[in-house]
């Protein structure tokens, strides 16, 4: 318990530590995300902004209001979330760039330069493309299992006996679907560890080793990993429980505080990687012993200068 | 004897006391005139008399029953045909209702499962014998050949007028897994169109429609008597009030319901139905409630029960009593047998799930009562006219949960977003503003969707902006007193029209020529509000000061859709004055001009939006001044879901 006490702390430290990474990822989704609703920005600029009605979206959140404009013809708004769902693929091609920086600079247990930074990442890369396409061939089981968890649901709900089973048997069975998918997370967020530890580029390899040690050390790493994950989840609910209670006019504050909760997720997820990090290095790295205390070097005969002889008088 | 003659006196006493009682216990078998209902007399002509002594088979879902249909002649004619609708027969791929779902969507497939049939075994007609030979199947709607949801029966002679006829028919149900309002799902079975009912005369000829996809029922007022033999088990809610139970040796009991001046009549079973009763004190009198839950949703009960409550005194007091002693109100177990409505029973529709503030729940029970009155005692035809039953429903729910739960949270009122029922009638017009008129026959929109949003969202938009036109109160008083006059009989379009007409005492014409008759849209903007110095042309003007500096400030109002109607606008200046113009729509546009030591601050048409058939309410206003508030809320969420998206896919890497 201490030590796993312990793993979750220095994880936490290391995170900490490099916290600059964090505001970069975040400032990047910040960007990024922003950039994608300009579409939106324009699309509503000559609607709201000079309108009276608008002032029932401003003051309050009227979906009636909402709803008409947004299916406006002249307005189509929901015609851009193609943009926006190509800036979350993206966002997600930069996350994947980043990460062997980031692994490295857990790994290191110091700040890198930019330059090391952005070297580890180029350097990385292609490795983690050829991990994502291993992870998302093992994922698709998974989804297969999720369909098949629906489809049994909908059954259930027209057939079973009580109307709740249904719901049960979705939640327990999406449950196990989630669980089945941290899992394949886990595996392969070891898997790039791995790779950065032990300067791995056989990614099959990798990934295989990966599994074993994933699978034999499950309990550790996976209590691990769930507990932050829960962390993560309990503040995404409590957010939005937050956000439901605040009043709609004040909304400045009520996107700054949604804002916070988006930090938060990514530093749970980059704590999540500092402590999968910190894990494998106490695991697998010997302790470097302490090198013996080095003898000051014998005087050289020919480099000492020697006193002179004594002179006899 | 010696006593000869006075013994045959006091034999004829006798005789004749004998006979006084028997002829006073006749009365005392009689039913009296009124069971169901909290009047002392029939409410309606009562055209139609069943009696149906059915006989529900559980484990099979099937139901076979003798029907005995007593029909008045009250045609002003000699009748010797007879159409019955057999709605059940719907559920068969072949029928028209089936052909239209797969118009609708070329995706739809109909499920053995979902499958229903009536039969009828037989038909007899008192005094003519058996007529089964000459049942035919007839489609006057479409002409489909393999439709057998009506049927027409010649009978050897004529009735004539004001004579009755009587039809006893046997007949067998198999019903399906509930696709639409009848069916069952697991061990809850509703029964509704569940008998051959005839068709009504109306109008000159007889109205018998076919089942379509879009349409609902029509049929005359009368009285019901139903017996029903289900499991012993079964807990069974039904039309009108139950009159006796006699458990059978074999397993079954027997209910006895009687329904009176109602033109239809529906049953729902089902073992654990959770029975709640309560009780309305309105004007005639009480009413009991009657409310049976589904298990998982007994600590909705109160929320029904509430709403029920809201419901009926609004109706009372507004537009009129509800006459009848009970209201069954069934939870059901499947959602498409749910937001129906039979003479004195509805269905409604939620979930273990549902949040308060979603009002869904409400929103449907209180819907489904208003059907009581309109369509249950206001008996529209639902085939040619579906808007006055859906539409002006819909209108009263609005001001009725409006009055409940305020006007912007009437339909919605959940995590900081709220919504009016007003709106959400409204949205689902615009979704289909400019495809079918209000007054074409219900199978023949152009679409599942246009009818629904027409029907309902429509017509209670067209008469939400009447509001605008005579005032709120007149048109309330109207609908009572269409309400009032046209109460257990059938009124047409018309009849609602001209009574609307009558009570504001205003030719409206041109109003429901547009928006009953036609599909003209409502669409109003400013088209442009702007100021500018008087002094433009001076080389060098002086500075603006303002309070001293003249403008010229111009408004250009356009009416952009094709529906003429007339609107107040109001200009406001920014040194505090307001002016407001009246303009009759008639024209495409027109320009108001002032000249003031002051610039334009705002120009508004239709100031609080009462014309809620404006299809744009955000081009109707002009600010001088930008405010960005609305842009970036908007911007800012879509920002923000944009982020967590991405966080999410980023798990991937």
């Amino acid at each position: 318990m201490s030590e796993r006490s312990g793993l979750l702390r220095e994880g936490f430290n290391r995170a900490w530590r490099y916290q600059r990474v964090l505001w970069f990822i975040f400032f990047i989704n910040f960007g990024l995300s922003h950039f994608a609703a300009g579409p939106v920005i324009h699309k509503l600029d000559w609607v709201t902004d000079h309108s009276l009605h608008a002032q029932r979206l401003s003051g309050m959140f009227d979906v009636g209001a909402f709803s008409e404009l947004s299916s406006n013809p002249e307005v189509k708004l929901f015609e851009v979330a193609g943009s926006s769902f190509s800036s979350a693929i993206v966002f997600f091609v930069i996350v994947l760039f980043l990460t062997g920086g980031i692994l490295e600079a857990y790994r290191s247990g110091r700040k890198l330069t930019t330059r090391e930074f952005f070297e580890a990442c180029g350097s990385y890369f292609w490795r983690w493309v050829r991990l994502v396409i291993l992870m998302a061939i093992v994922l698709i089981p998974v989804f297969m299992l999720g369909s098949l968890v629906s489809k049994e649901t909908g059954t259930l709900l027209d057939d079973a006996s009580h109307e709740k089973t249904g719901y049960w048997f979705f939640l327990a069975g999406m449950g196990v679907v989630g669980l089945l998918a941290m899992f394949v997370r886990l595996w392969f967020d070891m898997a790039q560890v791995r790779a950065v530890v032990e300067e791995e580029t056989g990614m099959w390899r990798n990934a295989l080793r990966a599994f074993k040690l994933t699978i034999d050390s499950f309990s550790s790493l996976f209590w691990m990993y769930l507990r932050i994950s829960v962390l993560g989840w309990l503040v995404f609910a409590a957010g939005l429980y937050i956000w439901a209670k605040m009043p709609p006019a004040r909304f400045g504050w009520t996107i700054f505080f949604l804002e916070i909760v988006v930090v938060f997720g990514f530093g749970v997820r980059l704590w999540q990687r500092a402590c999968e990090m910190t894990w494998y290095q106490r695991k697998f790295l010997a302790p470097v012993a302490a090198p013996p205390p080095i003898a000051p070097p014998a005087p050289s005969p020919l480099l000492t200068i020697a006193p002179p002889p004594a002179t006899q008088s | 004897m010696r006593n000869g003659p006075t013994v045959l006196l006091l034999f004829v006493f006798a005789a004749a006391a004998v006979g006084a009682t028997a002829a006073g216990a006749a009365p005392a078998q009689a039913l009296p005139a009124s069971i169901a209902t909290l009047a002392d007399r029939p409410l309606s002509e009562r055209v139609v008399a069943y009696q149906i002594d059915a006989r529900f088979d559980a484990g099979k879902r099937t139901l076979d029953a003798t029907e005995v249909l007593t029909y008045r002649n009250l045609t002003g004619q000699a009748q010797d045909t007879f159409p019955f609708h057999l709605y059940l027969n719907a559920f068969q791929p072949t029928s028209t209702f089936m052909k239209e779902e797969r118009r609708n969507s070329a995706e739809f497939e109909l499920k053995d499962k979902y499958k229903a049939s009536a039969e009828v075994k037989s038909i007899e007609v008192a005094g003519m014998g058996d007529l089964t030979s000459q049942i035919k199947f007839i489609a006057p709607d479409d002409g489909n050949p393999d439709d057998r949801t009506v049927f027409q029966v010649k009978l050897p002679r004529s009735i004539a007028p004001n004579e009755s006829v009587r039809f006893k028919i046997a007949f067998h149900d198999q019903f399906g897994q509930v696709f639409a309002r009848t069916g069952y799902k697991r061990d809850f079975i509703m029964g509704a169109q569940w008998f051959p009912k005839v068709g009504v005369w109306w109008q000159g000829a007889w109205n018998c429609h076919q089942f379509h996809a879009n349409t609902e029922f029509f049929a005359d007022f009368g009285a019901f008597d139903v017996k029903l033999t289900v499991p012993q088990n079964e807990v069974v809610g039904a039309s009108g009030v139950q009159l006796a139970e006699v458990k059978n040796a074999d397993g079954t009991k027997t209910l006895t319901f009687r329904g009176e001046d109602i033109h239809d009549f529906a049953w729902t079973a089902q073992p654990s139905y959770h029975v709640v009763e309560d009780t309305f004190t309105g004007s005639v009198g009480s009413v009991k409630i009657r409310l049976l839950l589904q298990p998982d949703h007994i600590d909705q009960a109160a929320r029904h029960l509430r709403i029920m409550q809201e419901t009926m005194k609004r109706f009372d007091q507004w537009y009129g009593p509800y006459p009848y002693k009970q209201i069954t109100v069934v939870d059901p177990a499947d959602l498409r047998a749910g937001g129906m409505e039979y003479p004195t029973l509805i269905t409604g529709d939620t979930t273990w799930w549902m949040p308060e503030g979603a009002r869904f729940t409400e929103l449907v029970v209180e819907h489904e009562f208003g059907h009581q009155y309109w369509y249950g005692m206001v008996a529209t035809n639902e085939f040619e006219d579906a808007w006055l039953d859906e539409g002006i429903n819909s209108y009263t729910e609005c001001k009725i949960l409006n009055d409940i739960f305020g006007k912007d949270k009437s339909a919605m009122d959940i995590w900081g977003l709220t919504e009016g029922d007003d709106a959400t009638q409204r949205n689902s017009y615009l979704a289909a503003a400019d495809l079918d008129p209000m007054s074409r026959f219900a199978y023949q929109y152009i679409s599942g969707g246009s009818y629904g949003d027409i029907t309902y969202g429509k017509t209670a938009t067209v008469l939400l902006t009447l509001e605008n036109v005579i005032g709120e109160e007149i048109l309330k008083r109207a609908i009572h007193t269409y309400f009032m006059r046209y109460r257990f009989t059938h009124p047409t379009k018309e009849d609602f029209l001209k009574t609307l007409e009558e009570v504001s005492g205003q030719n409206l014409r041109w109003y429901f020529d547009q928006a009953v008759y036609g599909t003209q849209v409502l669409d109003y903007d400013i088209r442009r509000a702007s100021s500018d110095r008087l002094d433009w042309y001076v080389k060098d003007p002086p500075k603006e000061k303002k309070g001293e500096t003249v403008y010229r400030t111009q408004v250009q109002v356009h009416r952009k859709g094709d529906f003429i109607f007339p609107v107040d606008v109001v200009i406001k200046f920014d040194n505090g004055e307001s002016v407001t113009e009246h303009w009759d729509g008639k024209d495409r546009w027109v320009r108001y001009t002032y000249e003031k030591k002051a610039k334009l601050a705002s120009a508004e048409l239709d100031p609080g939006t009462a014309v809620r058939l404006d299809k744009n309410f955000f081009n109707n206003s002009y600010v001088q001044e930008k405010d960005i508030r609305a842009r970036w809320k908007i911007v800012s969420y879509w920002t923000w879901i944009t982020q967590v998206v991405s966080q999410w896919l980023a798990w991937l890497a």
